[in-house]
């Protein structure tokens, strides 16, 4: 079952220049150049029901706009949108009951209450009853580790602890599809760590279908096994990270300690150097061949240490990018 | 719809506890609006200090009208204001997508989503002075009813073409301080419209709708009522709150289309 | 000449915000045109309201009053007590080599200078149209002497304002203070109407107040209405003033930072 399909998806938008200095600004009184930005080019993807989807891409890669299409914030310039069976631009209320948008700097908590007087405004907005709100409340509180700060002032909590309420509050209403743009910005690592059990706990207690941009790895790799990859608008992968690997960077990198130095260039003999520094010494070598490397390695070379290791995401993926651009 | 009554029951119970919570803002509101309020009667009472009756009105009238302003406007600074202003952070800071995600209509709860308690300080004074204004005349029921009536038709009127002009905001959205313009031209409902027509046909056209938002409920109390005073503000209410509408669906898929 | 770059960054935000410039414009010119619509009309029943207060002469102070307004009444006090006090902002400006009142003057002059600008263009608009209801002095004394009444009142104005945002060092409830001095100068300047109209009580607390000196004397001075020996009266006074908040300033200003610092914001 589809949750999420788009076909040929195209945004376009206009973006004024002015030039700088005290002259420009006089001469954009009278007029400005404008410029078309090609935010999305004819993207087409499939998600179904439950899956976790990672879009991954560089600042301005098109990832936020996409996902505004498809919460139906954004009015898309060509092309399909299907969102549970709704078009998300025409914002029904049937619609907007069933997803959430969690963006990361911005907040819908009221400043000077708790956060649970605001979970009872979303309750009434959502129309939850009684039952099933006490229900969810404590659920999420539960998952989140965050029971004891549901009464205090928001002014009052810290940055992981507010996420942590905003979350809530998105999710009040147990929407079947959750958008998430950069959900772990700006947070430190043991918040990261929470809020990515959190998105995979959710994700398997209540069967959501979970679409998050990031450019953090460790959110990609720990929550998506699936990876739509995107830049200037245009969809350059779209599969299984451990796909991503195989596909795109079919290595893997034998990392040796030494007990002894050994000469550089014997150690070309063995594969592509990729880091020595002795005595650590990794190499690269064909995934195929890499359990017959180790073990001429180890006959060969005094080795104190030895592992085999699949090659670094973010490396990959920066890979894509470069080769995608030449 | 039930629903939407119950979210505003909850928006006026979460604005109490703010106020509760953060005494020091409501002390600064309560101030200002008092200032003010007192300004506003006292400004009237000095241009007319050396004049009987003026464009057809009484100096008793004149006053008169400026009392019933403060009750209007206090109750438009209760219950509107704070959302207008509010208004040029929610399209610059992204509060708008917050708001557009959630299934409620965003027209509603951008303009009722805050509520300032101490406005309701000109509400009360505005009503004592026009009881004072008012002594030992009898008033009927009718004079009463319709000067309530005719006060909230005069809200409305207020309140569309606030909407209609901070909407501009959208495309404008360093206009944040159209709201201050906003404040500054509603004095204009303060005079009898007479004033305007004596000084350009053109300029009365103009300031059309908010001449007759004061003046038109205060008539039932005065006893100038007519047949034709009536319609134009009911007419004009409804006309400019329709188009409120209508504008600001436009203005939305202005900003679908363009923001990023 | 840093500072000559700094007031003209200052005139290309305005030009960045020229629309955000206009309507504060709009602002000003909308309260005494409402004015002068209603004395219109009051002088349509009364030939003569005040024995030398024709319909010209009130026309002419309201429309230096749009000029007056824009180009003297000082907005500053806001950045000072929100931005950098409140918010902090104060912090870099004490670890660098400008004297804060002096940056945020020249910050300030633009934005009045422009605001001013677009008032002078109001009224010059105006005496070409209507030239028979515009009433100034001729005389080139008096203009000179007008020219440095001014100059004083806008000393005045800022001076005062830096003060009211000093405030904030003390006060959590500036924004009550703040509306409560804002109604007190619209009552006391001579922006609802000329200080000869009011009785003669408030005429004389307006008189022993600054704020009549900010806008209403100027105008009358360029008006032409005071003879030359109060002309120097007015200068008298208007420096009085300037020297006393001058040095309430200072002594603010020291206090202020001794307890900003030792907060540690």
């Amino acid at each position: 079952m589809s949750a999420i399909h788009v076909d040929h998806l195209t945004k376009h938008y206009t973006v004024y220049k002015k030039e700088p200095g005290f002259l420009g600004s006089v001469k954009s009184l009278i007029s400005r150049k404008s410029e078309i930005v090609k935010a999305v080019e004819d993207v087409s993807f499939t998600v179904d029901e439950g899956e976790l989807v990672g879009f991954i891409g560089p600042n301005g890669a098109g990832k936020t706009t996409t996902l505004k299409c498809l919460s139906g914030l954004l009015y898309p310039t060509s092309g399909k949108v299907d969102v549970l069976g709704f078009t998300p631009f025409d914002r029904k209320t049937p619609f907007l009951k069933q997803i959430a948008l969690v963006m990361g700097q911005k907040n819908q908590l009221w400043w000077d209450l708790p956060a649970m007087e605001t979970f009872l405004l979303n309750k009434e907005i959502y129309d939850i009853p009684d039952a099933k709100f006490n229900e969810t409340i404590s659920d999420l509180a539960t998952l989140l580790d965050a029971k004891d700060t549901l009464h205090i002032p928001v002014r009052k909590l810290s940055l992981g602890q507010r996420m942590k309420m905003e979350l809530i509050a998105s999710l009040i209403h147990t929407p079947k599809v959750m958008f998430l743009d950069e959900p772990t910005i700006g947070l430190d690592v043991v918040m990261q760590k929470k809020i990515r059990e959190f998105l995979k706990g959710y994700n398997e207690k209540y069967k959501a279908t979970i679409l998050l941009t990031s450019h953090y790895m460790g959110d990609v790799e720990e929550l998506c096994k699936r990876v739509i990859i995107i830049n200037f608008g245009k969809i350059l992968y779209d599969g299984l990270l451990s796909d991503l690997i195989k596909k795109h960077a079919p290595y893997k990198l034998i990392s040796v300690v030494l007990r002894e130095y050994v000469d550089p260039k014997k150690l070309e003999a063995f594969g592509k150097v990729h880091t020595f520094t002795f005595p650590e010494w990794v190499i690269k070598v064909k995934q195929k061949d890499s359990n017959d490397v180790a073990a001429r390695i180890l006959k060969q070379l005094p080795v104190q240490d030895i592992t085999i290791e699949d090659p670094d995401i973010e490396e990959v993926i920066r890979d894509v990018f470069t080769k995608e651009r030449s | 719809m039930k629903r939407y009554v119950r979210i505003y029951i909850r928006l006026l119970h979460l604005n109490f506890s703010s106020l509760l919570a953060y005494r020091a803002n409501f002390v600064n509101s309560v101030i200002s609006s008092s200032v003010w309020g007192a300004f506003s009667i006292i400004s009237i009472l000095l241009l007319t200090s050396r004049t009987s009756s003026l464009f057809g009105w009484s100096r008793h009238d004149i006053i008169f009208l400026t009392c019933s302003y403060s009750i209007l406007i206090g109750i438009f600074h209760t219950f509107f204001s704070r959302n207008f202003e509010h208004f040029s952070r929610i399209v610059d800071l992204g509060e708008l997508d917050t708001l557009l995600i959630k299934p409620i209509d965003s027209q509603f709860f951008i303009s009722l989503r805050y509520v300032n308690y101490a406005s309701t300080i000109r509400i009360v004074v505005g009503i004592i002075l026009v009881s004072y204004l008012l002594r030992g005349e009898t008033l009927s029921i009718i004079q009463l009813l319709g000067y309530g009536g005719m006060m909230l038709f005069g809200l409305l009127t207020l309140y569309a073409l606030w909407y209609i002009i901070t909407s501009f905001t959208i495309w404008l959205s360093r206009l944040s301080n159209i709201v201050e313009f906003l404040f500054t031209i509603t004095n204009v409902s303060r005079f009898p419209p007479q004033m305007y027509r004596e000084f350009s046909w053109y300029l009365f056209l103009f300031f059309f709708p908010l001449t007759l938002i004061i003046t038109t409920p205060t008539k039932f109390l005065l006893n100038k009522v007519d047949m034709y005073s009536v319609a134009p503000l009911m007419v004009t209410a409804v006309l400019l709150f329709i188009f409120s509408r209508f504008f600001w669906k436009f203005a939305l898929r202005f900003y679908t289309s363009a923001s990023s | 000449m840093r500072y000559v770059r700094m007031f003209l960054l200052q005139f290309q935000e305005i030009m960045v915000q020229r629309a955000r410039s206009f309507v504060w414009f709009l602002l000003s010119l909308l309260n005494p045109l409402l004015l002068l619509i209603f004395w219109s009309g009051v002088y349509q029943q009364k030939h003569a309201f005040l024995s030398d207060w024709s319909i010209s002469t009130v026309t002419s102070y309201y429309l230096l009053l749009i000029i007056a307004s824009s180009l003297l009444i000082v907005h500053i006090e806001e950045t000072v007590a929100i931005i950098d006090i409140r918010e902090g902002g104060l912090v870099k400006h004490l670890t660098r080599p400008f004297s804060y009142f002096w940056l945020m003057f020249i910050s300030e002059l633009p934005w009045r200078i422009f605001q001013g600008g677009l008032g002078v263009f109001v009224f010059l608009l105006f005496s070409l149209l209507f030239k028979s209801y515009v009433q100034l002095t001729h005389d080139p004394v008096t203009l000179a002497l007008s020219v440095l009444i001014i100059i004083f009142a806008y000393m005045i104005s800022f001076i005062f304002k830096m003060i009211l945002g000093l405030s904030a060092f003390w006060f959590t409830d500036f924004w009550g203070l703040q509306q409560l001095v804002e109604v007190t100068i619209l009552s006391f300047a001579g922006f609802l109407m000329p200080l000869e109209f009011y009785p003669k009580l408030i005429e004389q607390i307006a008189n022993a107040l600054p704020f009549s000196y900010i806008i209403y004397y100027p105008i009358i001075a360029i008006q032409g209405k005071l003879p030359l020996p109060h002309l120097f009266q007015v200068l008298g006074i208007q420096l009085m003033w300037i020297l006393v908040f001058a040095v309430i300033y200072k002594y603010l200003w020291r206090k202020g930072i001794e307890k900003f610092v030792g907060v540690g914001q």
